[in-house]
């Protein structure tokens, strides 16, 4: 019943949302409406584009530690019972990355490249 | 049985969040006139929201030039989703739980980082410039907060021994998260700016950049996104009430009640920080994330592991 | 067509607004619309339904402001305060539209209510568009879904051309430059400001000035203390208000609409200030400077938009002083003296530093004003120092939009708005204000 749940209710609320806003939207937009906002500029390219993403190193750091919070749910259930070792080891485990974070910082990583 | 155990959760978790929507919409903007020392009578009516509801829908929504239509339709729809199935998990007394999942806690970790692709999905479908970079410097953001989340949760998930919300809810009888691990909640608020990217978090839609994702939404579909932004908040202020203030546990009132009261707590204290805080600049931002707020949260993190030895 | 609930319930919200603001129109009104119950600006056209026109559109910028017209969801409607609709030339060929023309400023908050009262009721149309429903790119594409042209930059599959390579200035990567002008309507900007810029991410690699702000007009006390004597404690709390104004746009810029309107509130009936009023004024400043520096309004701007000595020289005013000189046109005044004037300054040219100074002088101008008018001290001089820059018989605040050119490229769009906010970029008309 908890995975029926789980299921239905994301899947209904999208349901309504896009149900609701297909009532309730009066949308023919003629060209001169349709143009994307500038503050009454001119566009000469469309906005798609290979944008420069600034944040980049960071993005690429931020997946080391994504893999690592794979070890940490199960960690966190056995942890008690495990004792000061889990501590120990998860200790050592979170000194190493701030080591990389420290060094990161250091490299200029969390600036906007 | 079908009616008690598959209608009504899911009955409870949307009328909750459309609810709920309207409350923070009215909260919102009645402490902000009230900021603005407006005037009483007409910054506390209560049929304000549906004033702008009816505003809303009398409004022609706009459809900027070659859009990604599907996914202008689905990001707010997926976003309300995930609000939604954030709020499923939480426990609303001992034997009400929409979904009672062991590992409820790795749920709402997804919901964050799924929040992050809709929202860029909503600022990049409209093929609009300004939309685009609110989006762009939205991923910054989320990619920022997420961990700080994660550690703050897991803080959480030790003394429970468990990563099912009601268990954490449990734990927290003798004495509540709040308390027992006093930097979880200050971090946890932060992470929930940064999910409906509110006041100073504000990116996607900052004001220089005249609203950015929300600069080309007019009408319905502009309200469908507000709606589901709100309804995140939402889902934000029961989860935090749930894992810091001890959720539905409380004496006198019956749980439900207790749960709904701290989170309107929470909602409020988000509510005064979009008030009161200036949006930051992004690119400070990711350095206050990750060299600040980071090591704090390995900080709560031992702090809480050691506590939960003792 | 009977009016549907929706339509009932809306005529009852707050009227959403956007304002255009045009020449010779210091945003008094826009300030004074802040301040109004039941109406809210808003940041885009998208979410008014009442376009608010403001001052007299000069014709070059016409073309944007019909641009802007267009881009309201119907129903919408156009009010002008202060200038003349520039509309006719555009929709000669097209059914007029009507023309409501609100002739005070006083009007204005009624008028908008009952226009959109109109609009929603269906007792007024809602205006048709100005310009011609036509693609912005005409192009057949070849391909299934048209998507496409020859090899791979042809074709206009999204509406308009695609974006151009361009070396980037922080790292020197060969991406997609976004080029777009903004202004001269953007929110965020001064009004009148166009340019046309380029970005990588959201940093500037140009930008170029396509027009410069609309001059503001100095309010008329500053001009005659040139000629006449004047009270020096009017031309302090004149100093005050437009300071005070000031900040209250960087606030808004920053998102704390709530103390940017208490910041109007502040300002807005100033010139009628009594001597005891002042001792008051003095205390509310402190507790607004002390909220903000808890929230941390001024530690937001370190190390953003710093400007270099020539630059701040060029620029003079408070933007000189926040830079560490000690150039103020009063300290060379025999009556300034005599109240013990002495100038104030900050050390770095950031934006931390000028929205210091301007609080400091705010402070200081409060309490000189208090001195000078309770002395009743008189002053002609030819050179004046205005919240804007120095003012002489023969010269004017200058425009500095250009400096912009050299000093936005390399910032992140946020920075490049709030030093933007911090500069006094219009230059000024002679001619007395609003008032």
């Amino acid at each position: 019943m908890d995975l029926a749940n789980l299921l239905l209710i994301p899947l209904i609320a999208a349901v309504l949302i896009l149900a609701l806003e297909k009532c309730l939207r009066r949308n023919h937009s003629s060209y001169p409406q349709a143009r994307p906002y500038s503050g009454g500029g001119d566009l000469s390219s469309h906005a798609w584009c290979r944008f420069h993403v600034r944040y980049y190193p960071m993005a690429l750091l931020l997946i080391a530690f994504e893999m690592e919070m794979m070890f940490m749910y199960p960690w966190a259930v056995v942890y008690v019972a495990e004792g000061i070792k889990a501590l120990m080891e998860m200790g050592m485990f979170l000194t190493i990355l701030a080591l990389g974070i420290v060094y990161a910082w250091r490299e200029g990583v969390f600036r906007w490249q | 049985m079908i009616l008690n155990e598959l209608l009504l959760p899911i009955f409870v978790v949307l009328i909750t969040l459309i609810l709920g929507a309207g409350v923070v919409d009215y909260l919102h903007h009645a402490t902000s006139a009230l900021g603005k020392q407006m005037s009483l009578r007409r910054s506390l009516n209560p049929l304000a929201p549906l004033y702008r509801l009816g505003l809303a829908l009398s409004q022609q929504s706009v459809i900027t030039e070659h859009p990604d239509r599907l996914n202008l339709r689905l990001a707010p729809a997926l976003y309300f989703a995930l609000a939604a199935l954030g709020l499923a998990v939480v426990p609303w007394s001992a034997d009400f739980i929409p979904a009672d999942l062991v590992t409820g806690m790795v749920l709402w970790g997804a919901v964050e980082v799924l929040a992050t692709v809709v929202i860029f999905l909503c600022g990049w479908s409209a093929n609009a410039h300004l939309p685009l970079l609110g989006a762009y410097r939205y991923v910054s953001l989320g990619l920022s907060y997420m961990l700080v989340s994660m550690f703050v949760l897991i803080g959480v998930a030790l003394p429970a021994e468990s990563l099912q919300l009601s268990a954490v809810v449990e734990s927290q009888r003798e004495i509540w998260n709040v308390l027992r691990q006093p930097m979880g909640l200050p971090l946890f608020l932060i992470v929930g700016l940064g999910l409906t990217f509110w006041g100073p978090l504000d990116f996607a839609s900052s004001p220089d950049l005249d609203r950015g994702i929300s600069a080309d939404q007019s009408g319905a579909s502009r309200l469908v996104w507000q709606l589901a932004r709100y309804a995140m908040l939402v889902a934000f202020s029961f989860m935090a009430a749930t894992v810091f203030l001890g959720g539905w546990l409380g004496p006198w009132l019956p749980g439900p009640l207790w749960l709904v009261l701290k989170a309107t707590l929470v909602l409020l204290i988000l509510l005064w920080m979009g008030h009161n805080l200036p949006v930051m600049t992004p690119d400070k931002f990711i350095s206050v994330a990750w060299v600040l707020l980071l090591p704090l949260s390995f900080v709560d993190l031992i702090w809480a592991g050691a506590l939960a030895l003792w | 067509m009977a009016v549907s609930l929706w339509q009932r319930l809306a005529a009852r919200a707050s009227v959403p607004v956007f304002v255009a603001s045009g020449k010779d129109e210091p945003d008094e009104i826009q300030d004074m619309l802040w301040q109004t119950g039941r109406i809210k600006l808003v940041f885009t056209p998208r979410h008014a339904s009442l376009l608010v026109v403001t001052g007299q559109i000069p014709v070059e910028q016409s073309q944007s402001l019909a641009i802007i017209h267009d881009q309201l969801p119907h129903p919408r409607a156009t009010l002008w305060c202060g200038g003349q609709p520039c509309f006719e030339f555009i929709a000669a060929k097209r059914a007029p539209s009507p023309q409501t023309l609100v002739a005070s400023a006083e009007d204005l908050p009624q008028r908008i209510k009952e226009t959109q009262k109109q609009l929603l009721s269906g007792k007024r149309q809602s205006e048709p568009d100005l310009n011609p429903d036509r693609p912005p790119a005409p192009w057949q594409g070849k391909g299934d879904h048209g998507q496409g042209g020859e090899g791979m930059m042809g074709g206009k599959p999204y509406g308009r051309p695609m974006a151009m390579m361009e070396a980037d200035l922080r790292d020197g990567l060969m991406l997609d430059a976004l080029e777009f002008s903004v202004g001269p309507f953007y929110h965020g900007l001064p009004a009148g400001l166009m340019a046309s810029v380029s970005l990588q991410g959201d940093v500037i690699l140009k930008w170029q000035v396509e027009s410069p702000p609309f001059p503001t007009a100095l309010p008329s006390v500053f001009v005659r203390a040139l000629h006449q004597d004047t009270p020096l404690a009017d031309l302090e709390i004149w100093r005050v208000r437009v300071h005070l104004q000031r900040l209250a746009r960087m606030m808004a810029l920053d998102g704390l609409d709530c103390a940017a309107v208490r910041t109007l509130r502040l300002a807005g009936p100033l010139p009628c200030i009594t001597q005891a009023g002042l001792g008051a004024l003095q205390k509310q400043v402190g507790s607004l400077e002390k909220h903000l520096r808890k929230r941390g309004f001024f530690a937001l701007g370190a190390g953003i938009g710093e400007l270099d000595a020539q630059q701040a020289n060029l620029m003079g005013g408070y933007v000189g002083r926040a830079c560490g000189m000690q150039e103020d046109a009063r300290s060379t005044s025999k009556p300034y003296q005599a109240l013990g004037f002495t100038v104030s300054c900050q050390d770095k040219g950031d934006v931390q530093s000028r929205r210091l100074q301007l609080f400091a002088e705010v402070h200081q101008a409060i309490a000189l004003a208090a001195k000078a008018g309770r002395e009743e001290v008189m002053l002609t001089h030819e050179e004046i120092e205005t919240p804007v820059g120095r003012l002489t018989k023969r010269q004017a605040p200058k425009d500095h939009s250009e400096m912009l050119q050299s000093l936005l490229p390399g910032m992140e769009w946020r920075e490049a708005l709030m030093t933007l906010a911090s500069l006094p970029v219009a230059g000024a008309t002679r001619e007395g204000g609003w008032q």
